[in-house]
């Protein structure tokens, strides 16, 4: 696989940009029988990530982790604060960024490819460019010889994966991974992990993951954000060496500290000794 | 080349059939046999009935085949035809055009759905049948009276199905297609009307049937026209065998009309769309 990953032009021209989130906070308004129920989903929300950074977002599920990532990917407006990409304020989606959803979302009627082909069909660029482009990605997450099925003839994970390929293939500056692995069994989980790793070292992308496994967000992170309800309540760096490997995690001594604080402040703690 | 790619080769194998394989697969199934069978069982049950009870109260097979022979090669029987068929297509392809257009603006704009759901909900309900004598109050004996109640019988099962292929869109897939920069009108052409085409081919198919009782309904309230007309007088003559043979005539015409819809939609959407790709 480092072959194709270093003879493929896939890794070319991306170049991951930094993101600056600045005060986002995001209220729905209900109207529930004689109530006004309001809900504060965000509460000024701010983080920088740097350029090729891979900054993990961890937190309970309902914490407003998915938010952010439809926020950035111009998805939602925030009611207030704004976040910005490079140094352009996110107004609507543009081919800057990508995302990976939690459930694939594949076009259950297209092929693999032309699955992979769509956000590139949009941007009008031409069938041959497009289809080249595609299987380069469909080849770097190793479903080349799937390229014709459907995504219903696939497994979870190689469904995944082709979500991760389509992502890619936009060559975006920021990858947006909202819970891409959560629905996965733990196997697929693994090797997704391992495959997502080894991806991004070369490409270099910035990578905004959300999750809420804690051994996900160490092992794939450079810094982990921990949310609580409507805000970032804390911030981990996981300062382990690259690359990385599930292996050497389990044999690195501060893999189980890491664990330790981001377990307690996962659970609103303070003080972690 | 990577470990995966390696196991993708070995999973996936192709093989081409030979052509005679096929027509065989395609020709000679189980499926096939069963229908057939349970048809034949059909026919000989009615026609041991027809032969103790006599013509005059159920007319055998053979009596009607022996009529078939007679009434085909008249010019009477396929003026009746030629009437009958071309009010069912025309007004089936005004409930199409109209149905659909209808259907797919109140999926896409909640006012319209909101404006129109009553109408709907109520014209779905009432009994097309009850109005046609309306429609030759209105519009006299002509043609354009047997064309509106064909609209009327068709199109309500259209509009209610393409509106709900149009809402059934999956909100997950419209969010992919904007979150990869679609623009409404890409959204409309990529995202939703391929998940609405089965919906709304389906209610096609079933507006086809449904244009086709629209047709005979009318023609047997108006009297002497068309092959609703013909199964009228042969009634009144007491004519099972006339009557039957008519019958099975508009059967005919209602099942091509179906198949017609059936074949459209399958040579659109075979290369493309799950749903129609064959399952092996």
């Amino acid at each position: 696989m480092t072959n194709l990953l270093e003879t493929a032009s896939a890794t070319d021209s991306t170049q991951g940009s930094g993101v600056v989130a600045r005060g986002l906070s995001m209220h729905y308004e209900r109207i529930v029988g004689r109530d006004r129920v309001r809900t504060r989903a965000l509460d000024d929300v701010s983080f920088d990530v740097r350029p090729q950074e891979f900054v993990s977002i961890i937190g309970p599920s309902g914490c407003g982790k998915s938010t952010v990532v439809r926020i950035a990917a111009g998805l939602q407006r925030p009611t207030s604060g704004e976040l910005l990409v490079g140094d352009q304020p996110v107004r609507g989606p543009g081919d800057d960024r990508a995302t990976v959803f939690q459930s694939p979302g594949l076009f259950p009627w297209r092929t693999v490819i032309n699955n992979v082909c769509m956000p590139l069909e949009l941007a009008g660029i031409d069938k041959k460019t497009r289809q080249a482009r595609a299987m380069e990605y469909i080849e770097l997450v190793g479903l080349a010889g799937f390229r014709d099925h459907y995504p219903r003839e696939l497994s979870g994970g190689m469904q995944q994966r082709v979500g991760l390929a389509r992502a890619l293939a936009v060559r975006p500056r920021v990858l947006l991974m909202d819970e891409p692995f959560g629905n996965l069994d733990a196997i697929s989980r693994e090797r997704m992990q391992d495959e997502l790793l080894r991806i991004w070292e070369h490409m270099k992308t910035t990578v905004i993951f959300i999750t809420h496994a804690i051994d996900e967000a160490i092992l794939l992170s450079d810094r982990v954000l921990v949310m609580g309800p409507g805000r970032i309540v804390h911030e981990v760096t996981i300062d382990l060496p690259r690359p990385r490997s599930r292996h050497d995690l389990l044999s690195d001594t501060r893999t189980l500290g890491l664990m330790r604080e981001l377990e307690a402040r996962l659970a609103g703690k303070e003080n972690v000794s | 080349m990577s470990s995966m790619e390696a196991l993708a080769q070995t999973i996936v194998e192709r093989e081409r059939l030979s052509r005679s394989t096929v027509l065989r697969r395609s020709i000679l199934s189980r499926d096939r046999l069963i229908q057939v069978s349970f048809i034949a069982l059909i026919l000989v049950g009615w026609q041991l009935l027809g032969n103790h009870e006599g013509d005059f109260f159920l007319a055998p097979p053979t009596s009607v085949f022996r009529t078939a022979v007679d009434e085909i090669p008249t010019s009477h029987f396929w003026s009746l035809l030629g009437e009958t068929s071309k009010g069912i297509a025309l007004g089936f392809v005004i409930a199409a055009v109209l149905g659909v257009i209808i259907g797919i603006l109140m999926g896409t704009y909640r006012s319209v759905a909101t404006a129109l759901n009553p109408i709907i909900s109520a014209g779905y309900v009432i009994p097309e049948a009850a109005i046609v004598p309306l429609l030759i109050v209105w519009f006299g004996l002509g043609n354009s009276p047997r064309v509106i109640a064909v609209v009327l019988f068709a199109i309500f099962e259209i509009i209610v199905t393409a509106y709900t292929g149009v809402r059934n869109a999956d909100a997950m897939l419209n969010d992919v297609g904007r979150s990869f920069g679609a623009s409404p009108r890409q959204l409309f052409v990529k995202v939703t009307m391929p998940g609405a085409l089965p919906f709304i081919f389906a209610g096609l198919r079933i507006g086809a049937a449904r244009a086709v009782k629209g047709m005979v309904v009318a023609e047997l309230l108006f009297a002497a026209t068309g092959i609703g007309g013909a199964i009228q007088l042969s009634a009144n003559a007491f004519r099972t065998d006339r009557v039957m043979f008519y019958v099975v005539v508009v059967t005919v015409i209602g099942v091509s009309f179906s198949s017609a819809v059936q074949l459209i939609e399958r040579l659109w959407m075979r290369s493309w769309h799950e749903s129609y790709r064959q399952q092996t």
